[in-house]
């Protein structure tokens, strides 16, 4: 049943997209891209360590075990940045990288897991959702992870719904949204939080490094047309679900990794865009400053 | 241990020293994350030198495809930021992971044609030391040995072009010719210990030996050195304990021993270390008590003009609750012959002791005074002030109040305010 999998494989893929975009948007907004990064490195510990508790992958236990690991890399990023003359971007250098490697290191202790191990981490496993273990929603059977997925977009929906104006100003000036007297420093942990939420639910499928591409180039493409919410995150959606139907059934016809490759795709039409939107860009200003002198 | 084991760990100490040196300027350019970027994209060149390389891991075609590579990204990210509302952040992310995902693909397709299996392409991703051969420990030796003399060499105009870029090429000192040289260094730098530390953790083996250094010094040359023997111990320690496992690569167990040196120096460091803080901030306390118990008794001596005061009374003005406390700091002041004891409860300052408290006392009154002349607050409300002021105050601050109020006698609740002269008047033996 090669095209079910494939149906549900890019199903899979495109709720990542739906997810991960949706924070991606914030944290591009706020300047602050990297900080996707340095979570989705820095959750490792945490997921190894609720594996070895809980024995099992996905769930409540792993959810809990990276909300933690999420909110300590930030609040450790924070602590470095005030108690010494380190700036940001060092001390996010310093954190997540370490996380990192505490992770790898539990993890070649704990020893090779089906579903949990360095190959995982580093390119994610989408070719191998295991699409036997369903769950039955509404009468239809939904693989596990894609159910997972499911849910963690509407709890990360939900939020961004509920939270939408407060992250926007917070992201426009956190000096305003303090002033306005919003919880400025729980708004940033509860952004962070649903972004670890978000990146964990992507992590088994496509792995620690390209979660970042499925964060950050959507809401960057969107961009270059729009400059709405809703423009920016649809027109970024509908760019990662043409890569996504692109490079499923080309991963499966030469044996490629499709995470990797949806990644590609998506960077390789974003930076054909860039370029075609800034050329013209410049043309037309050119166009405008030759027109006006010849007025003059 | 073997001779071959030697040199892998030889080597992984040489990149440490290295990149510890160089991270330095990374770290005070504020481009920890830039460095991440590099760290990532190399891995598409790496893929195109063991291609070209006909399958064979030979570094000098791997060393030039990853610099390729480097270069490639940085010029992307330069074309992409800041144009068309892409911000630096997110072009370095895209970059970071567009890159990536090209080198996983390509590193897919290589091991796909089965000839990259074995040959430990999946070593550039985590590192692993003891895929460290001879002729890659003479290819660092010889990088180590250019980079560290490039540096010297241009040392100058490099720190101008970090720390000044506007003065530095006003000087004519030609800063973007050398921020490029050194980052083509920085990039060297990075893939050369690719085999160390891999892909991912590249960035870390430069930043954290580098940041380290902050806890112990503020001069470029003396972080530089500093920063290499960080580094240097992380490499040799990490080396050492990923040889021993065959399950730990190298490069989280390198990347975990200098996050452990990192954290010992935060809490240790004598700049700006948790505990010298601590230290500080508990002197401070103590140097307060002292100077306020003083102040009180002064008042007492102001107030009958005798050198003497009882001991009930100081404790009341001095506005501490806890009277072990009290006792206490009484106790050391006695000790440090800065008050005398008149029998179990009357204290008096001894020379020293008037000195300080008349010090004390003429700095709170004249920065009331100043409160109130110069910044117009009622002088009803400048007490409490003054009393947390008073301690901050410096010789050279007291010299400025002085001057600006042009050295008046009396502070604006119409007490005098003490100075040397006075003391000499009111007859103080000594002065």
């Amino acid at each position: 049943m090669l095209t079910q999998d494939a149906i549900w494989i890019s199903l899979s893929a495109f709720a990542v997209a739906a997810t991960c975009s949706l924070m991606g948007y914030y944290l591009t907004l706020r300047k602050q891209s990297l900080f996707g990064d340095a979570l989705s490195h820095s959750l490792l510990p945490g997921l190894v360590l609720a594996f070895v508790i809980s024995g099992s992958i996905g769930g409540l236990p792993m959810l809990i075990g990276a909300i933690v690991a999420g909110l300590l890399c930030s609040f450790l990023i924070e602590e470095i940045r005030n108690q010494s003359h380190i700036k940001e971007d060092t001390s996010m250098g310093i954190v997540f990288t370490s996380m990192f490697a505490l992770g790898v290191l539990m993890l070649s202790q704990v020893g090779a897991n089906v579903h949990l191990d360095t190959q995982c981490v580093l390119f994610g496993e989408l070719l191998f959702v295991p699409l036997e273990d369903s769950v039955n929603v509404l009468g239809i059977n939904f693989p596990e992870p894609t159910a997972q997925l499911i849910l963690s977009f509407g709890i990360v929906s939900l939020f961004c719904k509920l939270f939408h104006k407060e992250f926007i100003i917070l992201a426009f000036h956190e000096g305003v949204a303090k002033s306005l007297g919003l919880p400025t420093k729980f708004l940033h942990y509860l952004m962070m939080a649903l972004a670890s939420i978000a990146i964990v639910a992507s992590f088994e499928l496509v792995g620690a490094i390209l979660v970042i591409g499925f964060l950050i180039l959507p809401p960057s493409f969107g961009k270059l047309f729009f400059s709405t919410f809703k423009g920016i995150y649809l027109s970024g959606l509908a760019m990662s679900a043409f890569s996504i139907v692109l490079a499923i059934p080309l991963s499966f016809s030469f044996n490629l990794n499709p995470a990797s490759l949806i990644i590609v795709l998506q960077f390789l039409i974003f930076v054909v865009v860039f370029t075609i939107k800034y050329l013209s860009s410049t043309r037309n200003s050119q166009n405008l400053s030759a027109r006006g002198r010849h007025h003059a | 241990m073997s001779q071959y084991l030697i040199e892998a760990v030889i080597s992984c100490t040489l990149l440490g020293f290295i990149s510890g040196f160089l991270g330095n300027f990374l770290v005070v350019r504020k481009m920890a994350l830039f460095g991440d970027m590099i760290g990532h994209a190399v891995l598409p060149g790496v893929c195109i030198g063991f291609f070209l390389s006909a399958y064979e891991k030979n570094i000098f075609f791997i060393f030039f495809g990853a610099l390729g590579a480097a270069f490639v990204a940085n010029a992307l990210h330069e074309f992409l930021s800041n144009k068309l509302r892409i911000k630096p952040d997110a072009s370095l992310a895209i970059n970071l992971t567009g890159f990536y995902a090209i080198g996983s693909t390509m590193m897919a397709w290589l091991k796909d044609s089965g000839k990259a299996g074995q040959t430990g392409l999946d070593r550039y991703l985590l590192g692993q030391a003891s895929s460290i051969s001879r002729e890659d420990l003479s290819f660092i030796a010889v990088l180590t040995l250019i980079i560290v003399a490039s540096i010297f060499i241009f040392y100058k105009e490099i720190k101008a072009a970090c720390f000044d870029y506007q003065f530095s090429k006003a000087s004519g000192l030609k800063p973007q010719v050398f921020l490029i040289f050194l980052s083509s260094l920085i990039a060297a730098n990075v893939i050369v210990s690719l085999q160390a530390v891999g892909v991912i953790l590249a960035c870390a083996f430069l930043v954290i030996p580098a940041a380290t250094t902050v806890f112990y010094s503020q001069k470029l040359l003396s972080r530089l050195f500093l920063g290499a023997l960080f580094g240097a111990l992380a490499g040799f320690a990490g080396a050492f304990f990923s040889l021993s496992d065959a399950n730990v690569p190298t490069g989280p167990s390198i990347i975990l021993v200098s996050a452990f040196v990192f954290v010992l120096s935060g809490i240790f460091g004598p700049e700006n270390g948790w505990f010298r803080k601590k230290l500080g901030t508990w002197k401070d306390k103590r140097q307060h008590q002292t100077e306020d118990f003083l102040r009180c008794a002064y008042y007492f001596y102001e107030k009958s003009h005798e050198n003497k005061a009882q001991l009930e009374g100081v404790f009341k003005r001095s506005g501490i609750k806890n009277p072990k406390l009290f006792e206490r700091i009484r106790k050391r002041l006695v000790r440090g012959k800065v008050i005398k004891m008149n029998g179990e409860d009357s204290v008096s300052l001894t020379d020293k002791g008037l000195t300080l408290a008349a010090d004390m006392v003429r700095k709170h009154r004249l920065w009331e005074l100043y409160l109130v002349q110069m910044m117009n607050f009622p002088p009803e409300r400048v007490h409490a002030n003054a009393e947390r002021v008073e301690h901050l105050i410096t010789d050279k601050i007291l010299k400025e109040i002085e001057d600006t109020l042009s050295n008046p006698d009396v502070d604006p609740h119409g007490k005098v305010i003490p100075s040397l002269n006075d003391l000499r008047k009111h007859g103080v033996p000594g002065y």
